[in-house]
C-alpha cells in the first residue's frame, strides 16, 4: 500500500514536470526584448502603459505617427494626406494596396469601424482621447470624413497616439473582441505568433508590409520584473534590448562592456500636485514658497544621476505651448522663509507630502529627500506613502491633503493633454486649484485654445497661461525625466522620445 | 473514514466561503479598479461610464451578492485588466507555481532531512554546530537578497545557468533553490531537535540494548516516531511556499500566481485577486488535510473521525 501511494505521488510529479516544461524558444539572430511587465492584451482599445502600447505600435498602423528625428511632428502611415475642410470636419485619404495579416483590405470602411469603437462609451479604455469626435464618414473606398461636435485644432494629432490602431472589421466580426484580444491582426509590421502568458510575446515579420518587410524576422517580448534581473539578462546576451533602466545600474552596464543605454528626454513632467482648495496652500505664496525652497539640481544629481532636466512650469519642452522663457524656481531658502512670512506663517507650516513606493522611480526617496528641504525652511512635513489604487482614489476623489507626487503626460504633444485635460471642466484634477475655475483668466485662455484652428492663437493663448501657471505655482514643479533603455553592441537600437520600440527601425549591425 | 472527509469537506466550504468574504470586502473597500484601468489623463465622464459598465456602482452589499451568486455557478468573472475568464488565467499558471513550490519543497526535505539527522547523531560534535549555523543563516537570509545572489553568482558571474525566465529545467534551479532556503533550513532543525527527543526515548535503548547497529535505531525506530511534526510543517510549508513564491517569482520572471496575483492586487482586477486567493486558500487547505491522512498512515493510534 505504501509503496503504491510512493510510486503515485512520484509519478504525479514527474508528469507534472513533463507537462510545466516545455520547449524553449529558438534565439540565434532573432532579437529578444525584456520589459518590466507582461502585456494585459492585444487589443489597441483596452490597455494605455506602454508595455502594451509597444506591442500595438508593432502589429498595427495608424493613420498617422511621429517623426522619429521630431517627436510631436505628425508623418503619414496608413493616411497619405489629410486637410481640414471646414471647422468641424477633418478629411483624411487613405493609402492603397495594404491589407490586414489575414488578407482583409484595408480601407474607409475599417477606418470607421475602428471610429464607431473609439466613440463609445465605457467599453474600453481609450474613450477620453476621441470624446470630441461626432462620426465618421465614409466618402468613398480610400477617403474617410471625421466629423467634431467643435472645433478640434488637435484631432489628426490624436491618432497618433493609442487607440489610433486600425482595426480589422471583418476579423473582429469573425471571431469576437475577447479571441481578438489574444489573437490579434493588424496591417503593422509584424505578424502575431503567440502568447505564453507572463513568460513571451512572439511576433514574426510580416513579409508584405506596405513599407517592405522589416529587417528582423523574429523578435520575442520578454517581461522581466526584477530591474536587476533585467540587466542581467542583458549583459549575460539573453536579451538585445531592455526597457527601464534605473539610474543606479547604467554604470553596470556600461562596465560589462558589451551594451550601452540609450537615454532621451521624454514628455513626462515630475511634479508634486497641491491641493489648494483650502488652508496655508490656498494662499499662492506658501506655494511659492515651497517651489523655492526644493533643491530640484541636487535632487537630479542625487537621485536621477543626471537623467533629468529642471522645469519651471508643468509643461514639458517637447509639448506645443512650452514657453522658453519660463524659467525654474531657483534654490533660494532665504526667500521661501520670507514668502511664509508674507503669507502670515512665520512660525512654518504643516504639510503631507504623498508618493507611491515604486510607482513612480525613487518615488520614495524624493519624498523623504522634498521634506528634509522643505524642514528647513520652516515646514513641518508629513511623509506618506500609498499604495497604487488607493493613490488613484485619493487622485479621482480630489480629498489628497497637501501635496501628491504624479508625472502628468501629453500623448498628443500638446499643452491641452498635459493641462486641460486634467484641470479643465471635466478633467480628475479641475477642483484642486481654484485658479482654474470658470471665470478665471486661466480657464478663458486654455479654453479658447481649445477650440481655435488658428496655430498662432492657440500658441500664445498657451504661453500665456503657461506665465500664469508658474507664477500661481499649483503644483511643486520638479522635472522633466530622461527615458533609459539599454542594447547590446550588436543591435542598431536608439530611444525615442515617446518611448516607443518601433521594431522597423531595429537591425543588427 | 467516511465520515471524517465529509466533516473535513464542511470545513473546507466553510474557510472558502470567510477567506472569499474577507477578500471581497479588504478588496472593495481599499481601491477602485477605474482608475487603475484609465490613463491618468481620463475625464470624470470616462471614469463613470466605465464604472457603470463594470457594475461597481451599485451598493457594496449588491455587488457582495452577485459576487456570491456567481462564485457559486463556478464563474469568478471576468478579468478587468486582461478581458479574459478570472479562473482561466489562473489555471494557466497553476502548474509553474505548483513545480516550483514542489521542486522547493522537495529540495528542501532531501537536504534538511539527511542534514538534522546527521546533526541529531553526531551532537555537540562540530559539524552539529556547522548544520545549526548553516540553518540559521538559511532561515534568517531574505528571499530577495538570496535570489540575487543566486543570480550574480550563477548567472552573472560563473554564468551557468540562465539568469531568470521559464522552459527548461535550467531555469528552474535557481528559482527552486531560492525558495528552498527558508523551509531547507526550518526543517533541518526541526528534525534534529525531533530526533533529539527520541533519541532518549525508553524504545530506542531497548533497541540499542538488542544490539541493533546505530544506523538502524536511527533510521527504522527514530525517524519515523520523529516524523509527525515534519509532516505538519511540510504540509503547512507547501501552501505558503505556493503562496510565497511571490518575491521569487518577480526576481525570476517565473510565470506562477504569485506574480499574476500582485499585479491584479496593484490594479484592483477585483475578479482575478479573488480567484487567485481561492485557489491558493483551497491548496493551502487541501495541503493540510494530507497532513491529517499521513499523521494516521505514520501513527495507527491516530483514528480519523469526523
Amino acid at each position: 500500500m505504501r509503496r503504491t501511494v510512493l510510486a503515485v505521488t512520484l509519478g504525479l510529479c514527474l508528469a507534472l514536470l513533463a507537462v510545466a516544461l516545455p520547449a524553449g524558444p529558438a534565439i540565434g539572430q532573432d532579437l529578444v526584448i525584456a520589459q518590466g511587465a507582461d502585456i494585459t492584451t492585444l487589443d489597441p482599445t483596452q490597455a494605455t502603459q506602454i508595455h502594451n502600447l509597444n506591442l500595438f505600435y508593432n502589429i498595427y498602423d495608424a493613420l498617422v505617427t511621429w517623426d522619429p528625428k521630431d517627436i510631436g511632428k505628425l508623418v503619414p502611415e496608413l493616411a497619405v494626406s489629410w486637410r481640414s475642410v471646414d471647422p468641424l470636419t477633418w478629411q483624411f485619404k487613405l493609402r492603397q494596396g495594404v491589407s490586414f495579416h489575414n488578407g482583409e483590405p484595408f480601407n474607409a470602411d475599417a477606418v470607421k469601424f475602428t471610429v464607431d469603437r473609439l466613440i463609445t462609451k465605457g467599453v474600453h479604455q481609450v474613450y477620453g482621447g476621441f470624446s470630441t469626435i461626432e462620426r465618421a464618414d465614409v466618402v468613398d473606398a480610400y477617403t474617410v470624413n471625421i466629423v467634431t461636435a467643435k472645433p478640434d485644432p488637435i484631432l489628426v494629432k490624436r491618432f497618433a497616439g493609442y487607440g489610433g490602431q486600425i482595426l480589422p472589421p471583418q476579423y473582429i466580426k469573425q471571431v469576437d473582441w475577447k479571441t481578438f484580444a489574444i489573437k490579434p491582426v493588424g496591417t503593422g509590421p509584424y505578424k502575431f505568433v503567440e502568447w505564453v502568458k507572463d513568460d513571451r510575446v512572439v511576433l514574426e515579420a510580416n513579409p508584405t508590409y506596405w513599407r517592405g518587410a522589416p529587417k528582423i524576422k523574429k523578435v520575442v517580448w520578454r517581461p522581466i520584473p526584477d530591474n536587476f534581473a533585467r540587466v542581467a539578462a542583458l549583459t549575460r546576451g539573453e536579451a538585445q534590448i531592455i526597457t527601464k533602466v534605473i539610474p543606479d545600474h547604467v554604470s553596470q552596464v556600461e562596465k560589462a562592456g558589451c551594451c550601452r543605454v540609450e537615454h532621451t528626454l521624454t514628455n513626462l513632467v515630475t511634479v508634486y500636485l497641491i491641493n489648494a482648495q483650502k488652508g496655508p496652500l490656498a494662499n499662492p505664496k506658501v506655494r511659492q514658497a515651497l517651489n523655492y525652497a526644493v533643491d530640484k539640481d541636487k535632487i537630479i544629481k542625487e537621485l536621477y544621476r543626471g537623467y533629468a532636466i529642471p522645469i519651471g512650469s508643468g509643461i514639458p519642452n517637447t509639448d506645443f505651448g512650452y514657453n522658453a522663457k519660463i524659467k525654474p524656481y531657483p534654490y533660494d531658502p532665504a526667500r521661501a522663509r520670507q514668502l511664509l512670512t508674507e503669507a502670515g506663517y512665520p512660525s512654518g507650516v504643516d504639510v503631507d507630502i504623498q508618493s507611491g513606493n515604486g510607482i513612480h522611480l525613487n518615488d520614495r526617496q524624493l519624498s523623504e529627500a522634498v521634506a528634509v528641504m522643505l524642514q528647513d525652511v520652516g515646514v513641518r512635513p508629513k511623509v506618506g506613502v500609498l499604495e497604487p489604487s488607493q493613490r488613484s482614489q485619493l487622485l479621482r476623489t480630489n480629498t489628497f491633503p497637501g501635496l501628491l507626487l504624479a508625472d502628468p503626460a501629453s500623448t498628443t504633444y500638446d499643452t491641452d493633454g498635459v493641462i486641460w485635460r486634467l484641470r479643465g471642466p471635466g478633467g480628475i484634477l479641475h477642483q484642486i486649484w481654484p485658479g482654474n475655475y470658470e471665470g478665471t483668466p486661466f480657464y478663458k485662455l486654455m479654453e479658447e485654445a481649445r477650440v481655435t484652428l488658428d496655430t498662432a492663437k492657440r500658441l500664445r493663448n498657451y504661453q500665456e497661461a503657461a506665465q500664469i501657471w508658474h507664477d500661481e505655482a499649483p503644483e511643486l514643479f520638479l522635472f522633466q525625466g530622461e527615458l533609459i533603455d539599454a542594447a547590446r553592441n550588436e543591435v542598431k537600437y536608439q530611444a525615442r522620445g515617446d518611448q516607443r520600440i518601433i521594431l522597423y527601425d531595429v537591425s543588427y549591425r | 473514514m467516511r465520515d471524517f472527509l465529509l466533516a473535513k469537506l464542511g470545513h473546507t466550504l466553510i474557510v472558502m466561503f470567510c477567506v472569499l468574504t474577507l477578500v471581497f470586502v479588504v478588496l472593495h473597500l481599499t481601491g477602485d479598479p477605474v482608475m487603475m484601468m484609465l490613463p491618468s489623463n481620463a475625464s470624470r465622464e470616462e471614469i463613470d461610464a466605465l464604472t457603470r459598465s463594470l457594475g461597481l456602482d451599485r451598493p457594496l452589499i449588491v455587488q457582495y451578492g452577485r459576487f456570491l451568486a456567481r462564485v457559486a455557478r463556478g464563474d469568478f468573472g471576468v478579468s478587468l485588466q486582461h478581458q479574459q475568464p478570472a479562473m482561466g488565467l489562473v489555471a494557466e499558471r497553476l502548474p509553474a507555481s505548483l513545480l516550483l513550490a514542489g521542486s522547493a519543497l522537495g529540495l528542501a526535505l532531501v537536504v534538511a532531512l539527511p542534514l538534522g539527522i546527521f546533526a541529531a547523531a553526531r551532537r555537540g560534535t562540530v559539524l552539529d554546530h556547522l548544520a545549526v549555523g548553516l540553518a540559521a543563516l538559511g532561515q534568517s537570509a531574505p528571499i530577495f537578497w538570496t535570489g540575487l545572489m543566486l543570480m550574480l553568482v550563477g548567472a552573472v558571474i560563473l554564468r551557468l545557468l540562465p539568469t531568470s525566465g521559464y522552459g527548461t529545467w535550467q531555469h528552474l534551479v535557481m528559482p527552486a533553490l531560492t525558495l528552498a532556503s527558508y523551509p531547507m533550513a526550518a526543517m533541518a532543525r526541526l528534525v534534529r531537535s525531533g530526533m533529539l527527543e527520541v533519541l532518549d526515548a525508553d524504545y530506542v535503548r531497548t533497541a540499542r540494548a538488542k544490539g541493533l547497529p546505530e544506523r538502524w535505531v536511527v533510521l527504522k525506530h527514530t525517524l519515523k516516531n520523529a516524523a509527525m511534526p515534519i509532516v505538519t510543517v511540510v504540509g503547512l510549508q507547501f501552501g505558503l511556499l505556493l503562496g510565497g513564491a511571490i518575491v521569487c517569482e518577480m526576481i525570476f520572471a517565473w510565470p506562477g500566481v504569485g506574480r499574476l496575483m500582485i499585479f491584479a492586487i496593484y490594479n484592483r482586477d477585483f475578479p482575478l485577486v479573488e480567484a487567485a486567493v481561492f485557489v491558493m486558500a483551497l491548496v493551502f487547505v487541501l495541503a493540510n488535510l494530507l497532513v491529517d491522512l499521513c499523521y494516521a498512515w505514520l501513527d495507527p493510534r491516530v483514528k480519523l473521525r469526523a
